[in-house]
C-alpha cells in the first residue's frame, strides 16, 4: 500500500524528518508514537500533501506510484485521508454539502456515478448513527462551533463516508475524554478490512487500547528510532520515551 | 476666513514674535512654518470628517489667549496630589509651566527635564525630535501648538534601562488659568531596549476655565517597552485636546491605558504609526460625559509595515445630558501582511439626553491579515438590576456597581492602585444612573 | 440544499457574458442637458404639466450642486454634457401586446435568459423589461390587474395614474437629496411603477430587467413601489450592459412607500458591465435607494447581490418612521479587476420598537476596492430601537482593498445597536482541509466564498439565489489563485 524510503523534509528551512523508513502493507494498522516535536504530524501532513512541507529526499510510493508528484486532491481522490488534529471550520459551508461534494469529487474522478441525493441522505444517517455523530450537527456549517469532541466525530464520519484505502489519524485522541475516545475508536474499527490500511499518530498509549496496531514505530528526532508489535506501545506507557531516547543517542 | 479667526492670526503671529529665540534658527523655521499651517488651515470645523461630531464653537467663544505668565500656587496643595506610590521621576507643571523645585528624578538611566531648558541649551537630540512623529500640524490647533509651544516634558530612558517604577508627569491647573490657553509639548524617546511605565495627568485645583492644547510625541526605539496611564480629570469648566502621537521600532511594546472623567470638553487623538515590523500597540479607554460634557477619543492606528499587532478596547458611560464621540480607525497598508488588529468600543447609555456617535473604521489594503472590529450601543442589563435588587441593593447602587462592573475591564488596566482607586471614585460620584 | 452542483462548464465563460450589442434602430437625442432637454423628455413622454414642473425644478437646483467626493472611490470627471439623456427603441407608441415587439429586442431578452413571453416565463413571475431608457415590455399585467395590482412603466403610471404618481413620486427621494438623485428627478426617462392596493399580497414575484443598449446614453430610471395597508410585496431588478470602451452613466432612484402591516421586499442582482480589467469601460453605477416605513409594523427589506458596474455608489436605506417597524439590508458586493464599489445602507430609526437588520459581505480580489458604507440612526424619539450589524469582508490576493465605515449616532438611552465587522482571507487551511477531502481548489474556493455569502443568499427569492450563486462563481473565476 505505501512505501516510504529514507524522507527528508524541512519545514521553514529547518529539517524536520531525517530519513523516514515505513512500509505498510494493505489491512494492517501501524501505529506511529514519539515524543511532541518529533515529526510525527509533519510526516501526516506531507502524506496528503499540505504546502509548506519540502521534502528534501527520499521517496514516497502509493499502491506503487510516486506519491509526492500527486496534488492534495488527487492524493484524496485516489483514497488517502487524513483525519486531522486540528479540523478546521467552515463558515456557511452546509456539511452535508460538504460531505456530499467531496464523495462526488471522488467518485467523478474514478469515472463512477455520483451519488443520489435520495441515496447519500440515506447513508450519511446510517454512518452518523454508526460514529454517534449528532445528526442535527449534520445542518450545520462544517466544524464551525463544534467542541472538540464533535470536530473530532465529524473527522471519523468523514472517513466513514469516503471510505479510504489509506487513513491517517493525526493525534486523533488529542482533547478527548475516554467515551468520545471510545466511539471515535469504535468508529475506526468499524473501517478495519483487509483492503484497507491505517497509521494512527498519537503521542499516548491510551487510544492504541481500543484500535490495536498490528506495528508500532517510535518516531523521534525525525527518525524511526524503533519498531515493534502493540508490546512495543505498553512498554512505552510504562517506561516513557527517555530510555528509547538515550539508546538512540548512545 | 471669519473676523475672529483673523483676529487669532494676528494674535499668533505677534506672539511668536515676542517668544525667546532659545532653539535657534532651526526652530524659528519650525515655528514659522506652523504659523503658516495653521493660516492654511484655520480652525476645524464640522465639514472635517474628523471634527464632523465633535464642535468647537464653545471653545472659540471663549476666547482662550495664550500668556506666558508664572503661576500663583501653595505648594502644599501641589504636594497633596502626588501619587503617593514610590516614583523613578516626577515632572511637574502648573499652568504650563515647569516647577523644577517641585520636580526629581534620582533614577539610574533616565533623563527627566523640560522642552524649554532643552531648547535654550540647543539640545539638538530635543529639537529634532519636535515634530518627527506629529509633523507640523494636521488640524489648525495642532499647527498653533507647534507655533506657540514655549515648555513640556523631556523624558529620555537610555538603552536597555528598566526602570522598575513608575514616572509621574502630572499637569495641574490653578486658579490664575483662567482664560489662558495652555499649549504644551511632550517628548518621551526609549532608547533600545529601554523599558518604563509613564503616569501622565491632568488634574485642576480650582474649577476655572482654560484650554489645555497639548501634543506629545513617543518614539519606541526597537524593543523598547512603554507602559502609559494616563489620566484627564480637568476642571469641570476646561476644555482639553492632546494629540498623541507615537512611534514603535521593531518589537517595540506600547501599551496606553486612558481615563477622561474631566472637563467641559476634551478631545483625545491617539495617532500610532508601525515603524517596524514585529511592534504591538495596545490601547485601552474609559470615558465618561455628564451634563454639559463632550469627550471624544479619536484613535488613528497605522499598519505601516508586516507583522505588527494592535488591539484597542474602549468604553464609554454616558449620563445626563453627556455626548460622546469614538472614531477608531485601523489602516492596513499595501505591504502590511500579517497584520491583526482588533479594535472594541462598548458605550453605556443611562439617560434620556445622553448622545453617543460611534465610527469604528477599517481601511485594509492587504489580504493576509486578521481585523475586526466592535461596536455596541446599550444600557445595564435589567435583569442584572433586578438580580441584585432581589438580594437586597437599592436600584441606585444596584446601577452603580453594575457601572463599576462595566468600567471596571479598563480600570483595572491601571497598574498604579491609587489611579484605580481615584477612578472607580469618580465614577461612583459622577455617575448618576 | 444550499449550494448547487458546480458545473465546471459555466467556469470556462470567464468573460462578461451579457457584453453583447443587439442592433436595433433607436431614437436618441444628441448628447447635452439644458432646459430644453429636459423639456423634450417630457414632451416625448406626453407628460402632463405638474410633471415637467417637477422636473424643471430638479433640473434648477442640480445646477446648484456640486457631485458628490466623500465615496471610497476613484474615477474621472464625468462630463455631463456628454452624456444622451434619451434613447429608446424606435417602436410603435403603445404596446398593446407582445406582439408588437421588437422581435430583436425579445431575442436579447432572450439571450439575457429573462422570459417576457408569457408562455415561457418562469411560472409566478411578472416582468417589466427596461431598454436603454424605455420600458418595452410588462407581462402577466392582466392577472395582477384582476389582484388589484398595478406594475406597469412609469411612463405609463404618470399617464394613467397621475394622482398617485403626484403624491408619492420624490416624497422618498426629494429631487434636493443628493447631486445624482436631482440629475434623476430631472432626465429620468422610465422605470417601473408598482402599487400594491390594500390587503392585497401580491400573487407573484414582479420584476424588471434593465438593460442599457445604446453608446453614450445614461440610464436614468425612476422606480416607485407603493404598498398600501397590510399588502405584500416582493419585487426583484436584474441589470445588464454591453461590453464598450467608455463608461456609461446609471443614475437611478428608486423609492418605496410601505403603509401600516405592509411587507416590501427588494431584491437586486447588478450585473452591469464592470469594464475589463484594466479598468476600460464599464458602467458608473450612482443610485439612490430609499424605503420609508411610514406605517406602523411596516416591513422594508433590501437584498443586493453587486458583481458589475466599474463603480458602485449606493446605499439602500430605510426610514423606520412608523411604531414596530423592520429594516433589513443583506447585501453581497464583488469587486475585481478595477471594479470600486462603495455601498451600504442607512437606518434611521424614528419610530419606537423600530428594529433593523444589517448584513454586508464584501469579496474584494485582483484590484478591486470595496467599502461598506453604513449609518445606523437612533432618534432622541426611538424608544426600543435595535440594530444589528454585521459586516464581513473578504481578500482575495493582495492588491485589492476593504474598507468599512460605520456610523453610529444615538439619542435614545433605550436603544440597541451592535456593529461587528471582520477583514480576513479564503485561508490557507481551509482550503488544504477541502482539497484533502477531494474538492479542487477552485471548487473549494467557490464553495468557502457560497459560504461566506450564504446569510444573504439565503434571503434571495429561490429562483434567484441560484442565479445569484452561479453569478458569483462566474464573476470570480480567473480572480482566484
Amino acid at each position: 500500500m505505501l512505501t516510504i524510503k529514507n524522507l527528508t523534509a524541512n519545514v521553514d528551512s529547518k529539517e524536520i524528518l531525517r530519513g523516514v523508513d515505513l512500509d505498510v502493507k494493505a489491512g494492517e494498522v501501524h501505529a506511529i508514537m514519539g515524543p511532541n516535536g518529533s515529526g510525527k504530524s509533519t510526516l501526516a501532513h506531507i502524506l496528503s500533501g499540505r504546502d509548506g512541507y519540502e521534502v528534501t529526499g527520499g521517496e514516497i510510493l502509493y499502491k506503487g506510484q510516486d506519491l509526492l508528484r500527486l496534488e492534495t486532491e488527487e492524493r484524496a481522490q485516489q483514497g488517502i485521508f487524513l483525519a486531522m488534529q486540528y479540523p478546521v471550520e467552515l463558515p456557511g459551508v452546509n456539511n452535508m454539502t460538504f460531505l456530499r461534494e467531496s464523495m462526488n469529487a471522488i467518485r467523478r474522478s474514478r469515472h463512477e456515478a455520483e451519488i443520489d441525493a435520495v441515496s447519500f441522505m440515506k447513508l450519511v444517517r446510517e454512518k452518523a448513527a454508526s460514529v454517534k455523530f449528532d445528526q442535527k450537527l449534520l445542518k450545520r456549517s462544517v466544524n464551525a462551533g463544534f467542541s472538540g469532541g464533535e470536530k473530532k466525530r465529524n473527522e471519523i464520519l468523514q472517513m466513514a463516508m469516503l471510505e479510504p484505502y489509506l487513513a491517517i489519524l493525526d493525534e486523533t485522541d488529542s482533547g478527548l475524554d475516554i467515551d468520545a475516545l471510545r466511539t471515535v475508536a469504535d468508529g475506526v474499527n468499524l473501517l478495519r478490512s483487509p483492503e484497507r490500511s491505517m497509521i494512527v499518530v498519537t503521542h499516548y498509549q491510551r487510544l492504541l487500547e481500543y484500535i490495536e496496531p498490528d506495528h508500532v514505530h517510535v518516531l523521534a528526532g525525525g527518525r524511526i528510532i524503533r519498531s515493534g508489535g502493540k508490546e512495543l506501545a505498553l512498554e512505552l506507557e510504562a517506561k516513557g520515551y527517555g530510555w528509547l531516547l538515550e539508546e538512540a543517542a548512545a | 476666513m471669519n473676523q475672529q479667526f483673523k483676529d487669532y492670526s494676528q494674535v499668533v503671529s505677534q506672539y511668536i514674535g515676542n517668544l525667546p529665540n532659545d532653539g535657534g534658527d532651526w526652530l524659528v523655521a519650525q515655528r514659522s512654518s506652523a504659523a503658516e499651517r495653521f493660516t492654511e488651515l484655520g480652525f476645524p470645523h464640522a465639514k472635517l470628517e474628523a471634527w464632523k461630531y465633535t464642535g468647537i464653537e464653545g471653545l472659540l467663544k471663549q476666547g482662550f489667549e495664550t500668556l506666558d505668565k508664572s503661576p500663583e500656587f501653595a505648594e502644599h496643595a501641589v504636594l497633596n496630589q502626588f501619587l503617593p506610590e514610590p516614583v523613578a521621576g516626577r515632572l511637574v507643571f502648573v499652568d504650563g509651566v515647569y516647577q523644577a523645585d517641585l520636580s526629581t528624578c534620582d533614577a539610574v538611566g533616565i533623563t527627566v527635564g523640560n522642552l524649554r531648558s532643552a531648547m535654550a541649551a540647543s539640545d539638538r537630540t530635543v529639537l529634532e525630535a519636535i515634530g518627527s512623529l506629529s509633523g507640523v500640524g494636521d488640524h489648525g490647533f495642532a499647527a498653533l501648538n507647534l507655533a506657540t509651544v514655549h515648555d513640556g516634558a523631556v523624558i529620555r530612558v537610555a538603552a536597555k534601562t528598566s526602570l522598575e517604577q513608575p514616572v509621574e508627569l502630572l499637569h495641574m491647573a490653578t486658579k490664575s488659568a483662567e482664560g489662558q490657553a495652555l499649549r504644551s509639548r511632550h517628548l518621551v524617546m526609549l532608547e533600545t531596549g529601554a523599558s518604563a511605565n509613564l503616569i501622565e495627568r491632568y488634574v485642576a485645583l480650582d474649577g476655572v476655565a482654560y484650554f489645555n492644547n497639548l501634543v506629545c510625541e513617543i518614539s519606541l526605539a526597537q524593543g523598547a517597552r512603554l507602559t502609559h496611564q494616563r489620566v484627564q480629570h480637568e476642571s469641570p469648566k476646561a476644555y482639553h485636546l492632546s494629540d498623541i502621537h507615537l512611534g514603535l521600532q521593531a518589537d517595540a511594546r506600547y501599551h496606553g491605558i486612558n481615563a477622561a472623567v474631566g472637563a467641559a470638553w476634551s478631545r483625545t487623538v491617539i495617532h500610532n504609526r508601525f515603524l517596524d515590523r514585529g511592534a504591538s500597540c495596545e490601547l485601552d479607554g474609559i470615558y465618561l460625559a455628564g451634563d454639559g460634557q463632550l469627550t471624544d477619543f479619536h484613535l488613528d492606528v497605522d499598519h505601516a509595515v508586516p507583522h505588527c499587532d494592535s488591539r484597542e478596547s474602549f468604553k464609554g458611560i454616558l449620563h445626563g445630558a453627556g455626548k460622546a464621540v469614538f472614531d477608531g480607525l485601523i489602516q492596513v497598508r499595501e505591504q502590511a501582511q500579517k497584520s491583526q488588529a482588533h479594535l472594541h468600543n462598548a458605550n453605556l447609555m443611562l439617560s434620556r439626553q445622553a448622545e453617543i456617535d460611534t465610527k469604528p473604521q477599517l481601511v485594509i489594503l492587504a489580504d493576509d491579515v486578521q481585523c475586526s472590529h466592535g461596536t455596541t450601543v446599550g444600557q445595564l442589563d435589567p435583569q442584572a438590576v433586578f438580580y441584585l435588587r432581589s438580594r437586597g441593593i437599592d436600584e441606585q447602587l444596584a446601577r452603580h456597581l453594575l457601572c463599576l462592573g462595566f468600567a471596571s475591564e479598563v480600570i483595572d488596566r491601571f497598574e498604579s492602585e491609587t489611579l484605580r482607586l481615584q477612578l472607580t471614585e469618580v465614577i461612583r460620584q459622577q455617575v448618576r444612573g | 440544499m444550499g449550494l448547487p452542483n458546480i458545473e465546471m462548464e459555466n467556469f470556462v465563460e470567464t468573460e462578461y457574458a451579457q457584453g453583447f450589442v443587439t442592433e436595433i434602430e433607436s431614437d436618441t437625442l444628441p448628447p447635452g442637458l439644458d432646459e430644453a432637454v429636459v423639456r423634450t423628455i417630457s414632451e416625448r413622454k406626453g407628460e402632463p404639466p405638474w410633471m415637467l414642473e417637477k422636473r424643471l425644478t430638479a433640473y434648477r437646483h442640480w445646477l446648484t450642486m456640486r457631485e458628490p467626493n466623500w465615496a471610497e472611490v476613484k474615477h474621472p470627471p464625468i462630463n455631463f454634457q456628454d452624456i444622451s439623456y434619451y434613447s429608446s427603441p424606435k417602436k410603435k407608441p403603445v404596446l398593446d401586446d407582445l406582439d408588437q415587439v421588437d422581435p430583436e429586442l425579445l431575442a436579447t431578452y432572450e439571450k439575457l435568459g429573462i422570459p417576457i413571453e408569457e408562455q415561457k416565463a418562469l411560472a409566478g413571475v411578472a416582468v417589466d423589461a427596461v431598454f436603454d431608457s424605455v420600458s418595452v415590455a410588462t407581462t402577466f399585467r392582466e392577472s395582477l390587474a384582476e389582484a388589484g395590482v398595478i406594475f406597469c412603466s412609469m411612463s405609463e403610471a404618470i399617464r394613467e395614474y397621475p394622482e398617485l404618481v403626484e403624491q408619492y413620486l420624490g416624497s422618498v427621494v426629494p429631487h434636493k437629496d443628493n447631486f445624482f438623485a436631482a440629475l434623476n428627478s430631472a432626465v429620468f426617462s422610465d422605470g417601473t411603477f408598482v402599487f400594491i392596493p390594500k390587503d392585497v399580497k401580491c400573487p407573484m414575484e414582479l420584476s424588471t430587467y434593465f438593460r442599457i443598449n445604446e453608446a453614450n446614453t445614461g440610464q436614468f430610471e425612476r422606480t416607485l413601489i407603493i404598498a398600501e395597508e397590510r399588502s405584500h410585496v416582493s419585487y426583484l431588478e436584474g441589470c445588464t450592459a454591453p461590453m464598450r470602451d467608455e463608461n456609461q452613466l446609471h443614475a437611478a432612484v428608486v423609492e418605496l412607500v410601505a403603509l401600516e402591516d405592509a411587507r416590501i421586499k427588494y431584491s437586486t442582482v447588478q450585473n452591469w458591465y464592470p469594464g475589463d480589467n484594466e479598468g476600460r469601460g464599464g458602467i458608473y453605477n450612482f443610485v439612490t435607494k430609499r424605503g420609508d416605513c411610514r406605517g406602523n409594523r411596516s416591513h422594508i427589506s433590501w437584498t443586493q447581490v453587486e458583481t458589475g458596474s466599474a463603480v458602485t455608489w449606493k446605499y439602500p436605506s430605510c426610514i423606520l418612521r412608523g411604531k414596530d417597524t423592520v429594516g433589513e439590508f443583506y447585501s453581497v458586493a464583488v469587486t475585481k479587476g478595477m471594479q470600486q464599489a462603495d455601498t451600504g445602507t442607512k437606518m434611521i430609526h424614528i419610530g419606537e420598537n423600530s428594529r433593523s437588520t444589517i448584513v454586508s459581505k464584501g469579496i474584494s480580489a485582483m484590484h478591486g476596492s470595496n467599502a461598506y458604507r453604513g449609518l445606523v440612526r437612533v432618534a432622541a424619539k426611538a424608544e426600543n430601537a435595535r440594530n444589528h450589524t454585521q459586516c464581513d469582508s473578504l481578500l482575495i490576493g493582495d492588491r485589492c482593498a476593504a474598507h468599512t465605515f460605520p456610523y453610529i449616532e444615538v439619542k435614545n438611552p433605550t436603544a440597541q445597536v451592535e456593529h461587528e465587522a471582520t477583514t480576513s482571507k479564503v485561508s490557507e487551511d481551509q482550503l488544504y482541509y477541502c482539497r484533502q477531502r477531494g474538492l479542487s481548489e477552485e471548487d473549494a474556493v467557490s464553495m468557502i466564498i457560497n459560504g461566506f455569502c450564504k446569510e444573504v443568499f439565503n434571503e434571495l427569492p429561490m429562483e434567484f439565489a441560484v442565479e445569484a450563486q452561479k453569478l458569483l462563481a462566474v464573476s470570480l473565476e480567473g480572480a482566484v489563485g
